[in-house]
């Protein structure tokens, strides 16, 4: 047993202050594996959360306007001041230094206590919250305090009562800095200083800007506020708690805190909620469709490949059901009526017996004998004679293309509130249901057939933006401009035609 | 420096503070590492380990308790999962690091040997002997921590500290049978 003891005190003994220094790169593999972290976190992050951050801002600017009247900011200078000189690194050593700081904070802080009487109030609440805490100077500060109260209803005599002031927010700071906690008194004394009176300075602009009742200041003082509020979360739910002891003016205070929070918490549960309420969505949407080809080909002969194409607006009209995964991320599909069509100028046309007819046209009974050739291009199946009694018409043919159309596209939107955008993006699968190839003159219309290498399903790849406008209470009215690219639509000889739609689909869309 | 005012910086993922508070801890840290792994590099291995950890969560951290415990227990925690779930080796020294002097010091025994020979123990029994000697933990929470018995625990301590009695008499006897004036 002895045995086993000193075995252990042994140990004990040995590495009771044991410590060792790790190898020198080890903080920078570290350093290198927390940015690595953060440069893989900041990414998703900021996707999720920059549409709730944008909402939120702008719900924290239309809330401050809302719910600041002039009152209140007066109030939320004095909590700025209040904190600002406790959020400082400062000793609270009374060291001659320190003498000088507290002196140039006075003029400050004593201008807001002037303001009005409501602010003085709470001023004063915050003192003794705060000489509650610091037992030595307890006395002297209630006391000043007190006087200040007496003092500062007569708003005239500002500079008598700052004098008299003088030891109240001396003290005040004093107080602040002790509940501060003190580690920082590494740092140069005189920098401390040098700060202090500028940042005071600054606090001292603020609040005769304010006292022009400036509204542009209000903005700043939040700010300054909100950073105070983050900093130094201790110190502020102190005064924050004060300020509900104290009735009317200091609620409006702590109410505005709230009013943040409480939009915050809305928010959050808007989202929670959102994806149980409304996820189907039925849509009927009408867009005139823009038909087009990145090149200039023809899918009817190669002959006409040069020939300048007049594409014509047509309509698209439809209906749509989606459904929404989450918040950001819904799943639609739907089916749409679409037919397309062009022309094909510079044709010339004509009766002729031995026909040889276009590779790509099955004709119709009445197209069997229409010749058709490129009016600039002089025609070498006609025989010589026949010329002299053919009579040429001039016009352009016109394709005619129309389809059943069912997307199945994913939108994500970007932002989602009553106004919102959306990216979509999918894939179409069209079915073929109408098909026919006309020529046109001046006089004249000639069915001529039908294209043959038209395939009955073709796929399109669909990408678009959605812009949405809700009204009602789950009615949205959008537009979405959106480009399907053809890949298919040619069995063959294709022509080097590539067809687009571009559709600037808009409709009206219902939630449940 | 306020330690307090640190670990917010460190909250806020101040990249500064962070390296001040690894100065400031890594030296207590490391040392815990050592004790608890095979090895000097895996000891290394550890530490880097544990800070990640520590500045992933040291968010959770609010002010209840000593932060040095704090740290100390995530260190500690973060060994024994590298070690607990590994299979029960045999006592093979697999330590390559063969950087221990004899130092005749007042005892005749040096750190560094005494922290070789723990080091050299079998993984279960570095553990329990680090956590119930050195670091005062009970069997009960030894078994908690490591999801083995009580019985387990006591044994394995007890064969802990068998192979370091033997391990150090027999260097007691080197020592003396080179230096025979020394004793």
């Amino acid at each position: 047993m002895s045995e086993r003891k000193n075995i252990d005190k042994l140990f004990q003994e040995k590495f009771n202050h044991f410590e060792a220094m790790p190898a020198e790169e080890t903080w920078g593999n570290i350093e290198a594996k927390l940015d690595e972290k953060k440069k893989r976190r900041v990414i998703p992050f900021w996707w999720k959360l920059s549409g709730v951050a944008a909402l939120f801002l702008l719900g924290f600017f239309i809330a401050k306007s809302v719910y600041l009247p002039n009152k209140e900011t007066e109030n939320r200078i004095v909590i700025g001041i209040n904190s600002k000189p406790s959020g400082k690194p400062t000793t609270s050593k009374t060291s001659g230094n320190n003498l000088e700081e507290k002196q140039t904070v006075i003029p400050s802080a004593s201008g807001v206590v002037v303001n009005t009487s409501s602010t003085i109030e709470k001023n004063n609440v915050i003192n003794s919250e705060i000489v509650s805490e610091q037992k030595n100077n307890q006395k002297t500060i209630t006391h000043s305090s007190q006087k200040a109260v007496a003092d500062s209803k007569p708003a005239n005599h500002r500079s008598l009562k700052n004098k008299r002031n003088n030891l109240n927010s001396k003290t005040l700071i004093s107080g602040n800095i002790i509940e501060k906690s003190p580690n920082q008194v590494a740092l140069n004394k005189e920098n401390n200083n040098n700060k202090t009176s500028t940042e005071n300075k600054i606090v001292q602009i603020e609040t005769t800007q304010n006292n022009t009742n400036n509204t542009s200041t209000i903005t700043d003082h939040k700010i300054i506020n909100l950073d105070d509020l983050k900093g130094t979360p201790n110190l502020n739910s102190k005064i924050v708690t004060t300020e509900k002891k104290v009735n009317d003016t200091t609620k409006i205070a702590s109410v505005a805190t709230n009013a943040l929070e409480e939009l915050l918490n809305e928010k959050e549960s808007k989202e929670k909620q959102l994806p149980k309420e409304n996820r189907w969505q039925i849509t009927s949407n009408v867009a005139p469709v823009f038909f087009g080809s990145v090149s200039n080909g023809s899918p009817i002969s190669s002959e006409f490949e040069n020939n300048s194409k007049e594409y014509n607006t047509s309509f698209s009209m439809g209906v749509g059901v989606s459904y929404a995964v989450n918040t950001k991320l819904s799943v639609r599909t739907g089916i749409n009526k679409m037919s397309v069509d062009y022309n094909t100028n510079g044709i010339a046309f004509f009766v002729d017996i031995d026909n040889p007819g276009i590779n790509n046209i099955n004709p119709s009974i009445s197209g069997k004998s229409i010749h058709i050739e490129d009016a600039t291009v002089p025609s070498e199946s006609l025989l010589p004679f026949e010329s002299t009694f053919a009579q040429k018409n001039e016009g352009y043919m016109n394709q005619k293309i129309g389809y059943y159309e069912v997307p199945v596209e994913l939108t994500y939107a970007l932002v989602n509130k009553r106004f919102g955008i959306k990216v979509i993006g999918g894939v179409s699968t069209f079915f073929l249901n109408e098909n026919k190839i006309s020529l046109v003159s001046e006089n004249m219309s000639t069915e001529l057939g039908k294209a043959n290498n038209l395939n009955d399903v073709h796929f399109s790849t669909n990408l678009g933006l959605g812009i949405k406008y809700g009204f009602l209470k789950s009615f949205e009215f959008n537009v979405e401009p959106t480009v399907k690219y053809q890949l298919n639509t040619f069995s063959e000889n294709a022509g080097n035609f590539k067809p687009y739609v571009f559709g600037i689909y808009s409709g009206i869309s219902y939630k449940f | 420096m306020d330690l307090k005012q640190l670990i917010n910086d460190c909250k806020n993922n101040n990249r500064k503070a962070q390296e001040q508070l690894y100065q400031l801890y890594s030296p207590k840290l490391f040392a815990v590492c050592l004790k608890y792994s095979r090895n000097y590099n895996e000891a290394q291995d550890n530490l880097q380990d544990g800070f990640l950890i520590i500045f992933n969560k040291i968010e959770q951290f609010s002010f209840k308790g000593s932060f040095d415990g704090w740290l100390k227990r995530i260190m500690i925690n973060n060994v024994l999962q590298q070690y607990r779930n590994q299979p029960f080796l045999s006592l093979v020294n697999e330590d390559i690091e063969d950087d221990y002097e004899i130092d005749l010091d007042d005892e005749n025994i040096s750190l560094d040997y005494l922290l070789k020979i723990i080091q050299e123990l079998p993984d279960r029994y570095r553990l329990v002997f680090n956590l119930y000697v050195l670091d005062g933990f009970s069997h009960q929470e030894i078994a908690d921590m490591l999801s083995i018995n009580i019985g387990t625990s006591k044994s394995n301590l007890a064969r802990a500290r068998m192979i370091l009695k033997d391990k150090i008499e027999q260097q007691q006897n080197e020592i003396n049978k080179t230096f025979p004036s020394a004793k």
